[in-house]
């Protein structure tokens, strides 16, 4: 299969074993992939584990984009990336863990942006049950001291 | 299960991001992100990404005529000349800072002088009615208890005209931003011959701290508006020769309270009243690294977990003294002397310095 592919394209596999061909420049935008291809320890095949095809998929999407539209208006770019990133939490959480993972900057900073812009005026419970969930006992009986005498939240 | 559980480097990615009064809520969240955000590579990123200031403002008298400067080590030169109080109607006194950007000034003109609170960052100030101002401040604080819409009290001590007799009585008066008006509370009562030392004012764990003459810590509650006093530790009250300890003072670390004070042999000792409301002694920083730059330097703030202010003659320096080794001073030159030094930090948000109005 690898010796139909053009000379700078790259096969990444997704944990669950699904294969994606993308252009070497698009994939690069993962430093963890540009070192991988810098030190030619790859294959044309590259295995992404701990990122299922769906994840991969979407990451893929954001960096095709960033990388046609590198000449184009920033404006359009921010749509793009506000778009994006309006997703239900569990495929943001699950994009944040991937994007850090393979280091990709721009769509760790467009994500962990719009994390922050979510929990902007939300209560102290909110914020807990919205990251902490299963936690949520636990730092409450943990923490009831703490929270009474320290940094006591007034709202 | 493995849903939502983002790792703390990821959750310090999201925490530089987002805004001064959501980080205070995000504080309280848990351990883990309480300490994130008192990280030495916090403050910095968090300034740049979000366009906070972090610094501290210096004031001095000359001429019977307060005037402060902006000091900052986050941000370029360029903002902390920007930020002063030159849009304020007149030259005024900082009475007391509170960590929302807000500052609570007074102008003094001759007898007579006025309140008024004001925000450097946008540039906007408002007038407060006058308490009585009959009586001679002692001690003002100014605490920010919501910040959107935004509610402050301030509090303030005065000296009476006639003392009691067994006791040293100040009067107390609080100004509430949503009744905004002045209310007097009962007096305050401390034993004879014990006064307030003129120290800054500490605000942690939702109570005003000053230190009084008799080392005793005396703390206002900010939510029931009542007092109490605690002692500081016990080598300090058992100690006999009362200069053995120098520049007693009480400040916040890592947003708890805590207490700092000069050893004979020249190291600075801090003490932090942990969650049981015990004095817990917690580190030992060397200020050598400052001496030699600075003769007879002096502590006054610490700026975040690693860096401490430092007051020098006529300037500031920011000291990172959990440098292991290296020493790492960055020397802030003023031109005047730092008298009074407030750790400020704010937003650029407008607010509406009087709600409902």
């Amino acid at each position: 299969m690898s010796s139909s592919l053009e000379k700078n394209m790259l096969i990444l596999r997704s944990s669950d074993g699904e294969e994606f061909i993308v252009p070497e420049v698009v994939a690069v935008m993962s430093k963890a992939i540009k070192n991988m291809v810098e030190d030619e320890c790859a294959s044309n095949t590259i295995p992404v584990p701990n990122v299922d095809a769906n994840i991969l998929a979407m990451v893929i999407e954001f960096c095709k984009k960033h990388d046609e539209s590198e000449a184009e208006a920033a404006s359009d770019l921010k749509t793009f990336d506000s778009e994006f990133v309006n997703r239900g939490q569990e495929a943001l959480y699950d994009l944040i863990t991937a994007a850090n993972f393979r280091d990709v900057k721009e769509l760790l900073d467009a994500l962990c942006q719009n994390v922050a812009e979510m929990i902007k005026g939300k209560s102290v419970h909110h914020i807990r049950i919205q990251f902490l969930g299963y936690q949520l006992f636990e730092i409450l009986t943990s923490n009831f001291i703490w929270n009474i005498w320290c940094d006591r939240d007034f709202d | 299960m493995e849903r939502s559980n983002l790792n703390l480097d990821l959750i310090f990615e999201i925490l530089t991001r987002t805004s001064l009064k959501c980080l205070d809520r995000c504080k309280s969240i848990c351990k883990g992100w309480k300490n994130l955000t008192y990280e030495s590579t916090f403050t910095p990123l968090h300034c740049e990404r979000t366009g906070t200031i972090s610094g501290c403002f210096v004031q001095d008298l000359v001429h019977n005529k307060y005037f402060s400067k902006f000091a900052s080590m986050d941000r370029s030169e360029e903002l902390s000349q920007n930020l002063s109080l030159d849009f304020l109607p007149h030259p005024m006194k900082v009475e007391a800072s509170s960590n929302q950007g807000i500052l609570c000034c007074v102008y003094h003109d001759y007898r007579n002088y006025r309140f008024y609170v004001c925000k450097p960052s946008t540039r906007q100030w408002q007038k407060l009615p006058n308490p009585k101002t009959r009586y001679m401040t002692v001690q003002v604080a100014i605490v920010v208890i919501r910040s959107n819409p935004l509610r402050y009290k301030i509090v303030r001590l005065s000296n009476p005209k006639h003392m009691l007799k067994y006791y040293y009585n100040y009067h107390c008066e609080i100004f509430d931003s949503d009744l905004w008006t002045w209310r007097k509370l009962n007096d305050v009562l401390l034993p004879p011959h014990v006064i307030f030392t003129n120290q800054p004012t500490i605000v942690a764990s939702g109570a005003i701290h000053w230190l009084t003459s008799n080392d005793q810590v005396f703390a206002f509650d900010i939510n029931s508006e009542t007092y109490s006093t605690f002692p500081l530790p016990e080598p300090i009250i058992t100690e006999e020769d009362e200069f053995h300890y120098r520049d007693k003072q009480l400040t916040v670390y890592k947003g708890r309270l805590a207490f700092i004070y000069r050893e004979p042999d020249g190291y600075l000792v801090l003490w932090e009243m942990d969650t049981n409301r015990v004095w817990q002694k917690i580190n030992t920083l060397n200020i050598e690294p400052v001496e030699k730059k600075e003769p007879y330097p002096s502590y006054a703030a610490f700026y975040n977990a690693d860096i401490a202010v430092m007051k020098g003659f006529r300037n500031i320096m920011f000291y990172k003294f959990q440098n292991c080794g290296s020493s790492d001073v960055k020397l802030h030159d003023l031109k005047m002397i730092p008298r009074d030094i407030f750790v400020f930090r704010s937003d650029l948000e407008p607010t509406e310095l009087k709600c409902g109005s």
